[in-house]
């Protein structure tokens, strides 16, 4: 697919090189064993070639005789066989929410901020990398793979992706966790404005699938800590919806919602073990990825 | 509530005000794209009842406050029961004041005042909060209208003198309403200072259907304040003399005192007796609050004709009816009146010798108006006939009230369905004779006529069979006696004592004797007949005995003893002035009564509460004060309802530490 300059424009907009550069230091590495298609840095369900010991097996006819342990028999005058841990790729889906409220604020970028550059680094690391924009439209699934090109695919589907309509992001992933192979990480980039449950049912099914989620959750200082200091109508962008709203009749009641949604979010996540992330807008993205990535690798380490 | 500056009123739209601000409000709202409408719609449904809530309770503030400012602008009059009124009366209507100064309006109050120096007060304050600049004054004395130049002339000594005549409060409303007329005014407030004692409301009186009328025609334009007093528990005696009369050629004075206490309880009264000089105290038992001492003796020193004293008791609560005074002359006739249903010659005599008979003695088929003439110039009845019913009950019963004494005696056939005031008479017993007592005589009876009632016992026979007894009805005493006094041959006729000694106590009884011997009520009538006879005097007639001699009360409304010096010789006649004995009955007319005796009428009860009493601030004040204070409490709460809510800054603390 031929980019147009406008493309490139908007894709320059967003993916940082500089910021993937740095932040390709640190490997992007799964917190569970994964199943890939080739050899790579992640560990495999599966038993394989790699220097890592993994058990000892007894010998059954028609194991490999060159795998035997013959130490192991002169100990115990019995057949082992050594095993070793098998080194996989990872197939990482990034799943961008474009629902009409991920264009409040700089939320879209900051979405495609993220996906581009962990996109980046994965294929940069030789593991798979695919792309849904999860739109009322039906965003098309990007199947992950790892070839050189698949970088500027993701990176112009990024670019062309618009956040308009309801939030469709629920049934996406619930599509997405009986659609692709198992043992992949789904990166998820949303503000989760839809009821807790939901999410809940959605980060539990693709966690059935054996599925690593990982969760960045936007959040803009504005819907925080709303600015307003005179009553205002504010109007739904996921709907035709408006409310009248006096600041000073909302504002206690509003600050308490917000608390609980965010404690529904990660009491979720926690009991779901699913990589939660919260990205404040106003702050740069590069401490919360270097979180991300430092905080997986400490994960698969333990 | 009332207004000053009812103008002031046609702001009250104002108030309108902040919830016009409000819609406006609305309608400016800038309209703002906004994501995160599910922590709104969180926010709104837990807060949302509370929210329209508060911000009703802040417009519903705000109009209180702009509606408290407009009212305070508008002067607003506090009272009771004042009502609209006030604010009619300061748009220019007449006011005239009817006020009672009869001995009931002496009664004190808790601060000492009496009512009708309370009242007064009390209205000359309220008449100048309202701006009244000026009054006509009808008084039970001069029961005639009087202009006053200022709302303070009522509180003047002429005005607040007490006087001792009842009030004729049906006279005084016609008056008023007359005036009202005459003077072609619509709109104007009539205030009536009286205690609504039924004496002096007289509701029998014709002269309220007249009033009524009086009233139909001047509209609704008029207005009538009736003030009230509270109900005390202050007990009230009163005494008065029900007979003297000098015997011996004037060297003892056998004296009758009523005494009434309104304590049922009180079991003693000292009542003084004060005559040429010297006070003789005597201490008389009390029954059931009443009490009567007949024919006390009281020697003297004074070898006239004629002398004059005063009985008094303790000053209590209304000094006015503690006070009476008499006059006494050697024993005279008093007038009594005979009605026979059969002819009665033993009566005819017996009375002329006890009483002095009126000349033509009617028969008990005489139409009732002669009748109520004739009992209008006795002090005591003797009726022989069946029991009166109908209209000559009623004017026996109105005898009987004012203080009169009837006796009264069977007839031949009688109808045992009739009774009078719960009394009636047996069928006759002619059977055998029999012994009877009346204290001190023992008599024989030969026809007897049972007695079917409530009495006091007078004679009884041996058997212990009611001869004769008598009743209280209200002043006067009604006497029955069941003997038979047609029978010129019977046994107590021929016996005559005991005839002569029962229509002799009950002549003596009557209370209106004193009329009759130179007494006078206090009255306008009294104050006619005074003015005549002293016109006539050959020498300036002197109040030689009276509690106030005050100089402002017409003569015949005063109490005291006077004395008028005539053409003859002889010394001067003295006249005793008391006060109407129904003043001392403690009777109020009731709110029923009072609607009823002029339908169209409505009273506006103007009750003197105890800050009334305390103070004399008058009915009405001006409460602009306590608005202004709502003005600023209201503010307060306005401030503290729309004060900012709290906010957390917990949210973006933790998001940056997670």
């Amino acid at each position: 697919m031929e980019s147009t300059p406008e493309t490139k424009a908007n894709v320059e907009s967003f993916f940082d090189p500089q910021l993937a550069g740095r932040l390709s230091a640190f490997l992007l590495v799964a917190r569970r064993a994964m199943l890939g298609s080739v050899s790579g840095l992640h560990q495999s369900p599966h038993r394989g070639s790699s220097v890592e010991f993994a058990e000892y097996r007894r010998y059954q006819p028609g194991d490999d005789l060159r795998r035997l342990d013959w130490r192991a028999y002169g100990r115990s005058d019995r057949y082992y066989v050594k095993e070793f841990e098998a080194d996989t790729n990872l197939r990482m889906v990034l799943v961008i929410d474009a629902s009409g409220s991920m264009a409040f604020g700089q939320k879209l970028h900051v979405a495609r901020k993220i996906a581009s550059t962990l996109a980046y680094i994965a294929i940069g690391q030789g593991d798979a990398a695919g792309l849904i924009c999860s739109s009322p439209a039906g965003g098309e699934l990007l199947a992950p793979r790892r070839i050189a090109g698949q970088v500027s695919i993701l990176l112009e589907r990024l670019a062309a992706v618009k956040a308009v309509g309801e939030t469709t992001i629920v049934q996406t992933l619930h599509e997405l966790a009986e659609t692709i192979r198992e043992r992949a990480l789904v990166v998820v980039v949303s503000d989760l404005l839809f009821e807790p449950d939901e999410l809940r049912s959605a980060v539990e099914h693709l966690a059935f699938r054996n599925h690593d989620v990982s969760l960045f959750h936007l959040m803009d200082p504005e819907e925080l800590q709303p600015s307003w200091d005179r009553p205002v109508r504010l109007a739904d962008m996921e709907g035709d919806e408006s409310i009248l709203v006096d600041p000073d009749d909302v504002a206690a009641s509003y600050d308490a919602a917000v608390r609980e949604f965010i404690d529904q979010v990660e009491c979720i996540s926690r009991e779901t073990a699913v990589d939660y992330h919260r990205v404040m807008l106003d702050q740069g993205i590069e401490e919360t990825l270097v979180r991300f990535l430092s905080g997986r690798r400490r994960d698969q380490q333990r | 509530m009332s207004f000053l500056r009812l103008g002031a009123l046609w702001a009250l739209p104002l108030i309108l005000l902040p919830i016009v601000i409000h819609l406006i409000h609305r309608r400016r709202h800038p309209t703002v794209p906004w994501a995160a409408m599910m922590f709104l719609e969180r926010a709104t449904r837990s807060r949302r009842g509370g929210a329209k809530l508060k911000r009703y309770l802040v417009l519903a503030t705000r109009m209180l406050v702009i509606a408290a400012v407009v009212f305070a602008l508008a002067r607003p009059l506090s009272s009771g029961m004042f009502s609209v009124a006030a604010g009619r009366v300061v748009s220019g209507g007449t006011v005239v004041v009817l006020l009672d100064r009869s001995p009931s309006m002496q009664r004190r109050l808790a601060n000492g005042e009496t009512r009708q120096q309370n009242a007064l007060s009390n209205l000359a304050k309220t008449l100048q909060t309202l701006g009244v600049k000026r009054c006509t004054l009808i008084d039970s004395v001069s029961a005639s209208p009087i202009e006053l130049r200022s709302v303070e002339a009522l509180m003047q000594a002429s005005t607040v003198a007490a006087a001792d005549s009842s009030a004729d409060l049906p006279h005084m409303l016609r008056e008023g309403l007359r005036y009202l007329e005459s003077a072609d005014r619509s709109v104007a407030d009539v205030w009536v200072c009286s205690d609504r004692a039924i004496h002096d409301w007289d509701p029998d009186s014709a002269v309220w259907k007249e009033i009524e009328s009086l009233v139909r025609q001047l509209g609704r334009g008029v207005r009538f304040h009736l003030v009230e007093f509270p109900n005390d528990d202050q007990v009230n005696a009163s005494v008065a003399v029900t007979g003297t009369r000098l015997e011996g050629q004037g060297r003892g004075l056998l004296i009758s005192v009523a005494v009434q206490s309104e304590s049922a309880s009180e079991t003693m009264m000292p009542v003084r007796v004060s005559v040429g000089g010297v006070t003789h105290s005597v201490d008389v038992p009390l029954v059931d609050g009443k009490a009567e001492l007949i024919d006390h003796a009281i020697e003297i020193s004074s070898s006239d004709d004629q002398v004059f004293g005063e009985v008094s008791i303790e000053a209590d609560v209304n000094a006015a009816d503690d006070q009476w005074f008499f006059t006494a002359s050697a024993s005279q006739k008093r007038p009594v009146a005979l009605v026979t249903a059969t002819p009665c010659l033993a009566l005819d005599v017996a009375t002329d010798i006890v009483g002095r008979l009126q000349s033509d003695a009617v028969d008990a088929t005489t139409p009732p108006r002669p009748l109520v003439d004739r009992l209008a110039t006795v002090s005591s009845l003797v009726w022989q006939g069946p029991l009166p019913s109908g209209d000559e009950a009623a004017a026996i019963s109105e005898f009987l009230r004012r203080g009169g004494s009837v006796v009264f005696f069977p007839p031949r056939d009688i109808d045992d369905s009739r009774a009078f005031e719960g009394v009636g008479w047996n069928q006759w017993s002619r059977d055998q004779a029999i012994r009877a007592s009346f204290d001190p005589w023992e008599f024989t009876l030969d026809a007897r006529c049972g007695i079917e009632g409530q009495l006091v016992q007078l004679a009884s026979t041996v058997d212990g069979d009611l001869v004769a007894g008598k009743i209280r009805v209200d002043a006067g005493t009604a006497w029955f006696c069941g003997t038979d006094v047609m029978d010129p041959d019977g046994v107590f006729v021929k016996n005559g004592l005991v005839l002569y000694g029962l229509l002799q106590e009950a002549i003596d009884s009557s209370l209106l004797q004193n009329q009759i011997q130179g007494s006078l009520v206090a009255s306008a009538e009294s104050q006619l007949t005074l003015e005549a006879e002293i016109k006539d005097a050959s020498e300036a007639s002197l109040l030689i005995s009276s509690s106030t001699q005050n100089e402002f009360v017409a003569s015949g409304h005063q109490a005291g003893v006077l004395a008028i010096k005539g053409d003859s010789d002889a010394g001067p006649r003295l006249v005793a002035i008391n006060r109407s004995v129904g003043e001392s009955v403690d009777a109020k007319i009731d709110d029923a009564k009072l609607v009823s005796l002029v339908p169209s009428l409505s009273w506006n009860r103007v009750e003197v509460g105890d800050a009334q009493v305390d103070s004399n601030r008058g009915f009405v004040r001006e409460i602009w004060g306590m608005l202004w204070m709502l003005v600023i409490a209201g503010m307060l709460v306005e401030a503290w309802l729309t004060l900012p809510a709290k906010r957390t800054a917990v949210i973006r603390e933790r998001g940056a530490a997670s």
